[in-house]
């Protein structure tokens, strides 16, 4: 059952369509079977149901809580479903739901509406079949290369990381704090510490710049090597480590697990395996034992 | 229900909306003054930016004291500085001028809105825009005025 994006709009006399080769771009060669797109989104509403349980939990909120269930509703339905061969009933209520309810409130912020939009997404290609795994896994992994791009252009053009400004004024958050103490020099650390906050602050040692610009180059430099066919292997690989790299600070745990889901679409035959399976539900353990023992270190 | 070409437009003009988002999305934000990792900016820790509210009530003497925002008025304006961050100078503080008369028992309120944004340049995190409210709670428990003057838009 597999698909292949170009296959399905060419014709014997054009070839594909502007639409068929943007996204035949992120084709995956043939590996995009429609167990693997089911997986993916049973394990992706898995993951968002559970974040929104824990949302609601925390903040006593019953509009998450049923964003949640019916996420979680979501994910059931997948894995029923998928063994039928196509998606058809589960995902649309189910995921445009979960949609309204994350967008309600801007305080809800860029992770929760990032992954409304890339749900919507999915509920408009209702019924899932093999033929629409390959276009599904493609916008999947545009997103990737997007995200990341654009992560490190806005950095390059609001210019806060090239004299190390923007991580200079996080020097008394606690994510940020321990890595700067690392990358600089303890006069300069300290000098930071005292600074007056009114003041111009930023980094001046070498490893804090370093620190600093490999920021958005990382960023961009991930972009690009999943862009380019050639250099995609390395490009997941280099991705992987860059989002963990940055959930070791940043601690957004939450945003990190759905990002590196989206990344294994790189690699579909991830998901034929169990290891997958097993690592979303052991990073949601993992995520609520930390919650219990030591609320609020991490976020979701 | 779509067809698979259908669907394929749908998505490849997706992906062409996001690539080029950043580019109006940088102008909205600059036009309407939100937090530039609101609004789909599609990128977290890009620069700092905070909305301060400074607010005023007046007594029953007449007095005008700076107000020191807890319980009720505190959530009051932790919740306007959420919406203001997305929707910048759209979301007016009427909804919060109301909330916090009630809870102070006051007629009067002046409310100042500034945004706080960090010159990557200078490494300084400087108020660029300012703006000025003031209300009145009718007898009819209707509320009067609003914004005083035109946004203030300090030089960088």
């Amino acid at each position: 059952m597999e698909s292949s994006i170009s296959d399905s709009r060419m014709t014997e006399e054009r070839g594909p369509g502007p639409a068929a080769r943007i996204l035949g771009f992120m084709d995956g060669d043939g590996a995009d079977d429609f167990r693997t797109i089911a997986t993916f989104l049973t394990l992706l509403c898995l993951h968002v149901g559970l974040r929104h349980l824990h949302l609601g939990l925390r903040e006593s909120q019953s509009i998450f809580l049923a964003s949640g269930a019916i996420a979680l509703a979501v994910a059931a339905g997948c894995a029923f479903e998928s063994r039928r061969g196509r998606l058809r009933w589960s995902l649309p209520f189910g995921v445009g739901t979960v949609a309204l309810f994350a967008s309600h409130k801007p305080a809800l912020g860029n992770h929760a509406a990032l992954e409304s939009l890339l749900l919507l997404a999915v509920a408009l290609a209702v019924p899932v079949t093999a033929a629409r795994a390959g276009t599904i896994a493609a916008l999947f992994r545009w997103s990737c290369v997007l995200l990341f791009l654009h992560s490190g252009m806005q950095k390059i053009v609001y210019g806060a990381y090239f004299n190390g400004s923007f991580l200079a004024r996080r020097i008394h958050d606690d994510r940020f704090a321990w890595v700067l103490d690392l990358a600089l020099p303890k006069a300069e650390f300290a000098a930071l510490q005292s600074a007056d906050p009114l003041g111009p602050m930023v980094l001046e040692s070498v490893g804090g710049l370093l620190l600093s610009n490999a920021v958005y180059l990382s960023e961009v430099g991930c972009a690009l090597l999943l862009a380019i066919p050639s250099t995609r292997r390395l490009g997941l690989f280099a991705s992987v480590l860059t989002v963990i790299g940055i959930e070791v600070v940043a601690r957004e745990v939450g945003f990190g697990l759905t990002f590196i889901l989206m990344l294994l679409l790189f690699r579909p035959q991830t998901y034929a395996g169990r290891g997958v399976v097993a690592f979303v539900i052991g990073a949601h353990l993992a995520l609520g034992v930390t919650e219990v023992l030591a609320p609020g270190v991490l976020l979701w | 229900m779509v067809t698979d070409a259908w669907l394929q437009r749908l998505y490849a003009t997706i992906v062409v909306v996001l690539l080029v988002w950043p580019v109006p999305h940088y102008y909205l934000t600059d036009a309407i003054g939100s937090d530039p990792w609101k609004n789909l900016g599609l990128a977290m820790y890009t620069t700092n930016f905070d909305v301060r509210v400074a607010i005023r009530y007046r007594t029953a003497d007449d007095r005008w004291p700076r107000l020191r925002p807890e319980g009720e008025s505190f959530e009051a304006i932790e919740e306007f500085v959420e919406y203001r961050r997305t929707r910048g100078r759209l979301h007016e503080p009427d909804d919060l001028a109301r909330t916090l008369a009630h809870a102070l028992g006051t007629d009067g309120l002046r409310i100042v809105v500034a945004n706080q944004v960090l010159d990557g340049e200078r490494g300084v995190f400087e108020i660029v825009r300012r703006e000025r409210f003031e209300y009145t709670l009718n007898a009819d428990g209707t509320l009067g005025g609003g914004r005083l003057e035109s946004p203030d838009d300090l030089p960088r």
